[in-house]
């Protein structure tokens, strides 16, 4: 480590602890207190209520729909968007403006997605669907559009070598390479689509979101830890699934 | 075949989740009118406040730093330790991995609510949970980045009578350093985002405001704090990847 990277520590060490003495809370024997009830034995989040399981495992199969349906329906748009936005195959304007327009898409969070279409159409399921859905589109397209353009060219002039028509060197040559990594990509939105379902509720777009937030609400500790504990066990078991099925795939 | 059986048993998940959830494109049309309605509301962006929300907006990159600083410093020792190049110990290792995958699964906002009910709505509980949360993110890359790091460098200094702490020191970490360092300017790009939702749940920053502003109906307002967030968050992606891409060079 030189002298150069020591300056950078010193610097960063003196602002972290600027915010430190800022936000750093004044009460800190309440937070203990609060600690140790959380943490306590009894009424603890270490201590899950099992009576309210299947409440639990409602929300999360709620929390899996809305990923599932949210990553579908994004697919099948952003094959399209894809398409409109790959500079090989769309042309210069429609692909660039395609690409400013999918950014703007993919910096709105979930969330305040799920807070616009909760005007829409109410509170529930639907409108966390449509915030997933929305969103993914943003990055699925822009994933699409990446792989779209880098297509391995020498099947395609291949089969135009013997004759084929452009539906052919579609069907027979990009769409083979394109379906594979489209799926991959498709199945890891599933898992990031699933943490963000798991959340939504606490704006009232359906899922376990909701249930936890009226046990945070409420402070009740034991019900927190089994909504967590059913959380943690759907996510992974998403993602292990997830990771098995992409590493077949590609 | 197989083909056609996976395609099945997809249909019919999807179907049954479309079946249990609310969707219909009906109300989504008729949605439609009030999501219009909504976004005519929020213009024009009203920026007469934003002076006077301008401290929150700094206490959300407080946040972001805090979390990226105090997450990496706490990632590198357990992501030496969690990784097999590092620490040749089998039963350690799984343990590390395992209760990194455990932070892993539980999403940024639900990090800060929790956060929320055990410190009370203010910017601390709002970084601690970003700390955590960059903690699991970070030290997950890192222990993989050490797994396929080169070990002939660390043996080297093994066969000239090394400890374990002059092997991390002397030939781990200069390696792994301007990856470590890039991992936690990209969770910093995260933070960023996270730090100013997080307070849609109480956890301080400029979304708390956002909050205020929906149960006010203040909706230009909110055009305007989204434009100004936007804002921020692309000029703190374009300097991380410039930082970035300089750190990958050398």
């Amino acid at each position: 480590m030189n002298k150069k990277n020591w300056v950078f520590w010193i610097i960063g060490l003196l602002i972290f602890f600027s915010i430190c003495s800022e936000i750093w809370p004044e009460n800190n024997k309440k937070g203990i207190e609060m600690f140790l009830k959380v943490f306590s034995r009894e009424n603890g989040i270490l201590n899950p209520e099992w009576e309210i399981m299947p409440s639990v495992s409602a929300g999360l199969v709620e929390s899996f729909q809305i990923a599932i349906i949210g990553t579908t329906f994004a697919g099948f748009f952003a094959l399209f968007f894809g398409f409109l936005a790959a500079e090989n195959i769309s042309p210069k304007p429609i692909s660039v403006i395609c690409k400013l327009l999918l950014n703007g898409i993919r910096t709105i969070p979930e969330i305040l997605m799920a807070i616009i279409f909760i005007v829409g159409v109410g509170p529930g399921a639907f409108a966390g669907i449509l915030a997933l859905g929305f969103h993914s589109i943003g990055t699925l397209s822009k994933l699409t559009a990446e792989i779209i353009e880098s297509l391995d060219q020498k099947p395609m002039e291949s089969i135009l070598a013997v004759g084929g028509s452009q539906i052919s060197i579609f069907r027979y040559s990009a769409w083979p390479q394109i379906v594979p990594e489209f799926l991959s990509i498709l199945i890891y939105r599933l898992e990031i689509n699933m943490r963000a379902a798991s959340v939504l509720g606490m704006v009232g777009a359906g899922g376990i979101g909701k249930t936890l937030f009226f046990a945070l609400m409420a402070r009740n500790w034991n019900n927190v830890g089994a909504i967590l504990l059913g959380i943690i066990v759907v996510v992974t078991t998403v993602d292990l699934l997830s990771a098995k099925i992409r590493s077949k795939l590609v | 075949m197989k083909k056609r059986i996976n395609l099945i048993i997809f249909f019919t998940i999807f179907f049954w989740a479309l079946v249990d959830t609310d969707v219909s494109l009906i109300k989504f049309i008729k949605g439609l009118t009030d999501i219009k309605f909504f976004l005519i509301e929020m213009w024009p962006p009203n920026f007469s406040e934003l002076n006077a929300v301008f401290p929150d907006f700094l206490i959300s990159l407080k946040m972001a730093f805090f979390a990226t600083f105090l997450g990496s410093l706490l990632a590198y020792p357990i992501a030496i330790l969690a990784s097999k190049t590092t620490t040749k110990n089998n039963p350690l290792n799984y343990f590390f991995r395992f209760f990194l995958n455990v932070i892993r699964t539980i999403p940024d906002l639900l990090l800060a609510a929790l956060c929320v009910a055990l410190f009370g709505a203010s910017p601390f509980a709002g970084a601690i949970a970003l700390t955590l949360f960059s903690f699991g993110i970070i030290s997950k890359l890192l222990y993989e980045s050490l797994d396929s790091m080169n070990e002939e460098s660390l043996n080297a200094i093994t066969s000239v009578g090394g400890s374990w702490i002059s092997r991390i020191k002397y030939s781990a970490s200069p390696i792994i350093l301007p990856q470590f360092l890039s991992y936690c300017l990209y969770v910093f790009e995260i933070n960023i985002r996270a730090a100013a939702i997080i307070g849609l749940v109480g956890a301080g920053g400029i979304g708390v405001w956002l909050n205020i502003n929906f149960d006010l109906g203040q909706y230009q307002k909110i055009s305007s704090l989204l434009l100004a967030i936007f804002l921020v968050v692309t000029i703190v992606d374009y300097i991380s990847e410039k930082i970035r891409k300089r750190l990958m060079k050398t």
